[in-house]
Formats: structure tokens, C-alpha cells, sequence
């Protein structure tokens, strides 16, 4: 087939994704240090097993690379940073003022017990809940996670969430959960059933979100049609640093707003359950907002002081994180996004030198 | 008397197996999800897939169907992971 000017001008177009360029070197970044950075995410590439490292800094891709196979064009797993797009598609459904956060479980599933009844969509989003869910990826007998995704609880996420007991009161104890967020899919669900139909659910991850950012993205779901926000959201990396810019610029998109500002305030506020958290929630020093990672300095009730995750950065860096090492690092101060997607099973990885050594490349930068 | 303690302790295990087997269960459906997911939402080749999640679970009973878009493992219970599109990408077969 002969290729005209005019489709190699959309083959071009189509596969640089919509992001402008701009050369390393009129970055003002120290090209030493940051081929520093470069060479450690890629080192050790057996154990590490990077496939994609994106850095857009005002909003230009400014360098990416990629191994293993994998391209500019490929799709990648997100895991769990799906949960923070899975807030940002719930946060589409606020802003056209379908869903509030203040709404209580028992206004979309009357029939859950009273205290479940009780869990407001904030709680939820802040992994608060309160829902016995054991976050394992060790035990397959113990673990909540293994049998919603695998087991055959997971053919019908909304039911096994809804017949869960409750472990503490909702809003009060921060336990990092997947099942909070696929809480979230099926209130979602059940919102759009009632206000406009079923089919609007099915759509609604392309139609509110996807499609306007112009994101080429695989949302997988139950058999039952719930989406699995919590886990299997598919997209290239440059298209996951759309939803990092989007972040940056605090929900707005084309100059207008697309995600409520108020909603990403929420979202790097820090969860009121940390001060309570469950002791299998992460390490000590990472802080959570809702459905993303924060870099804070809190404080427990035992009266101790924990955090920032990564000390050489401030704590407006936001994060999102997934299973195997995938990152999606936002820092506000540099105006810099910076995407590593891997399949770091055995979390080789070092992220706070992850993080020094690219703060150290741009430190000369205002 | 040391093989009769073998052969106990293996009926115990197979029983365990027959009776909790959600264990086996899980195991299939780990292996069939993530290599449908790899193979035809990813589109890494084959090897590539088995490579990345044989590390993971053993590969028992594996079977891919690529004119129906269907991947199958397991040995006893077997699971099944459907293929249905770049949108909704792969979702388990109810049995």
C-alpha cells in the first residue's frame, strides 16, 4: 500500500500522542545527573525489569525510554494507580452532580447491614470504610484481594463487598483496601442505573473521562460489568501522564475546569484515618489522601511522628502506585511528572533514590 | 512405614485440594487472567506472557484459543478468561 501525505500525517500524529516535545537540553536539567537517574532505573534490568520511564516537565515530554519490548504505543498494567484514575472518572460523576461525597452507602444499597449502611463515599475514597477486607498478596487463603480479583467472589465483586462484616467504625481507621475502591464501581454503577441507564455505566469511563482527554485505555470488569477500578486499568504510559497533568493542574483541562478543584484538594488531603492506621497498611511513612499517595508528615495517636515517604522531596509530591513498581510521580514544585512502569515483582526498586536522583537532575531549576 | 506416612500425608493433600478447592481454583484463574491480559490486551507474544507469570503460578492445563479470543487453565478446575475488545479487554467465563 502506497502511503499518501495525508495518512502518514495521522500515522505521525496518532503515535506522538499529543504531547509536545521539547530537547533535554533546553530543560536547564544537569544532563549528568540525570543520566544518573536514567541508568539506575534501567540497571539491573533482570531483577528490575523496567519497561517504561516517561518525564514531561512543563508540560513537554522531555525524554522517554523504553525495554523489554515495550514501546511508545504500548499499552501497560497500572494496577493500583488505576485506583487514582478510578477517583478521578467517580470525580466526572460529581462534577455533573450525579453522586456526592457526603452520600451514604444505604441511599444506593438499603438492604446492607446499619453499619455498612452508614459508610459515606468520603470514607471510601479515603480507605476508610471500615470493611474487614485483608490486603494480601501472600496468603491466597487469607487474602481478600486474591479472591476478589481470582477467586469466585470475584464474579461478583458487589455482592462479596456487600456480604463483608464491619471491622471498625466507618471513617475512623485508614486500611489500605481494594475493596474500597471497587465500593466506589458499584455505587457508581448503581447511581447511573438509576439516573440514567446501565448502558451509561458501561460507557461512562470513555465517555466522561477517556475520550475528552483523548486517552486510548482498557478497563476490564467483573462478569457482572463492574468495573475493576481498583486494579485493571490499561494505557500507554504517555497517555497515564495525561492523567498526571490533569493532576498537576488541579483538575483542569483546555482551560477549563474537568475534575472539580475542590475534588483534587480532597484527593492530597490527608486521610483523617491515618492518624488511626492499621498497622498492615503500607509502611510506616507512607501517607494516603484519597485513592492516591501522599508525601506528608503525620502524626498517629500514639503521638508519633511519621513520614515524608521521600525525604528529599516536599510534601507536595503526590503519587500513584501500583502492584510490581509502576509510579506515577507528581511533583507540583517542578512542574514535573515522572513515569516509571515495570515488572518489579521482587521491589528492587528504591524509590526514595528514585526520587533524589531525579530531584537532583532539576535542582537548579526555580 | 515411611512410605505409608508419604501416602498419608498425600491423601491429605489431595483431599484438601478436592474439598477447599478454591486454592487450585484461584491458581487457574491467576494464570489465565493475567496471560489473557498480557497476550491480548498488552499484545506480547506468547512466550513473553508465559515467561512473565510462570514465575508467578505454575502453568497446569493451559490452553489458548485464539480464534475465540479464549484462554484456559487448570487441571481439575479448570478456568476460562474471554477476549472481548480493546475496551473491556478480558473477562472470566462464568461456569
Amino acid at each position: 500500500m502506497k502511503l499518501t501525505p495525508i495518512f502518514l500525517f495521522f500515522i505521525i500524529f496518532l503515535s506522538e500522542a499529543q504531547w509536545e516535545r521539547s530537547e533535554l537540553k533546553d530543560s536547564g536539567i544537569n544532563p549528568e545527573k540525570f543520566s544518573e537517574f536514567v541508568q539506575y532505573v534501567f540497571e539491573q534490568t533482570e531483577q528490575k525489569r523496567t519497561n517504561a520511564l516517561v518525564v514531561i516537565h512543563k508540560g513537554k515530554l522531555i525524554f522517554e525510554q523504553y525495554a523489554r519490548g515495550f514501546h511508545p504505543e504500548s499499552k501497560f498494567r497500572l494496577w493500583s494507580i488505576s485506583k487514582t484514575i478510578s477517583a478521578l472518572i467517580f470525580a466526572r460523576a460529581i462534577k455533573e452532580g450525579l453522586i456526592g461525597l457526603d452520600e451514604p452507602v444505604a441511599s444506593f444499597f438499603p438492604k446492607v447491614s446499619e453499619q455498612m449502611g452508614k459508610i459515606k463515599v468520603r470514607d471510601l475514597m479515603n480507605m476508610s470504610s471500615g470493611i474487614e477486607f485483608e490486603e494480601n498478596y501472600i496468603n491466597p487463603m487469607a487474602s481478600s484481594t486474591i479472591k476478589m480479583l481470582y477467586g469466585r467472589e470475584g464474579m461478583d465483586i458487589t455482592s462479596y463487598l456487600t456480604s463483608l462484616p464491619m471491622q471498625s467504625p466507618p471513617g475512623e481507621v485508614f486500611r489500605y483496601s481494594s475493596g474500597d475502591t471497587n465500593f466506589l464501581m458499584a455505587l457508581l454503577r448503581e447511581r447511573l442505573k438509576q439516573k440514567i441507564s446501565l448502558e451509561a455505566y458501561q460507557n461512562y469511563p470513555w465517555t466522561s473521562f477517556f475520550q475528552p482527554l483523548q486517552i486510548e485505555a482498557t478497563f476490564e470488569t467483573d462478569s457482572t460489568g463492574l468495573f475493576i477500578g481498583s486494579s485493571y486499568v490499561y494505557m500507554s504510559a504517555r497517555d497515564l501522564a495525561k492523567v498526571g497533568e490533569l493532576l498537576l493542574r488541579q483538575g483542569r483541562f483546555n482551560e477549563e475546569e474537568f475534575i472539580p478543584r475542590e475534588f483534587i484538594e480532597f484527593m492530597s488531603t490527608l486521610s483523617p484515618g491515618m492518624k488511626n492506621a492499621a498497622p498492615s497498611s503500607g509502611s510506616h511513612h507512607e501517607s494516603y489522601g484519597a485513592q492516591i499517595w501522599l508525601n506528608q508528615i503525620f502524626t498517629k495517636t500514639d503521638g508519633q511522628s511519621y513520614g515524608p515517604y521521600i525525604p528529599s522531596a516536599p510534601e507536595s509530591l503526590i503519587i500513584g502506585r501500583g502492584y510490581a513498581g509502576q509510579g506515577l510521580y507528581m511533583f507540583p514544585h517542578k512542574s514535573l511528572i515522572v513515569i516509571r512502569l515495570a515488572h518489579d515483582k521482587k521491589r528492587v526498586m528504591n524509590w526514595q533514590k528514585f526520587g533524589e536522583l531525579i530531584l537532583n537532575s532539576f535542582e537548579d531549576i526555580p | 512405614m515411611k512410605y505409608l506416612s508419604l501416602l498419608f500425608f498425600l491423601f491429605i493433600f489431595l483431599t484438601e485440594i478436592f474439598i477447599h478447592a478454591e486454592l487450585p481454583e484461584n491458581v487457574a484463574s491467576y494464570y489465565a487472567k493475567e496471560f489473557c491480559s498480557c497476550f491480548f490486551v498488552l499484545e506480547r507474544e506468547e512466550e513473553f506472557c508465559h515467561k512473565e507469570h510462570a514465575s508467578v503460578v505454575p502453568r497446569i492445563g493451559f490452553e489458548l484459543n485464539l480464534e475465540e479470543k479464549k484462554v484456559t487453565s487448570g487441571l481439575f478446575h479448570q478456568i476460562s478468561y474471554q477476549y472481548t475488545g480493546p475496551q473491556l479487554g478480558c473477562r472470566r467465563i462464568i461456569d
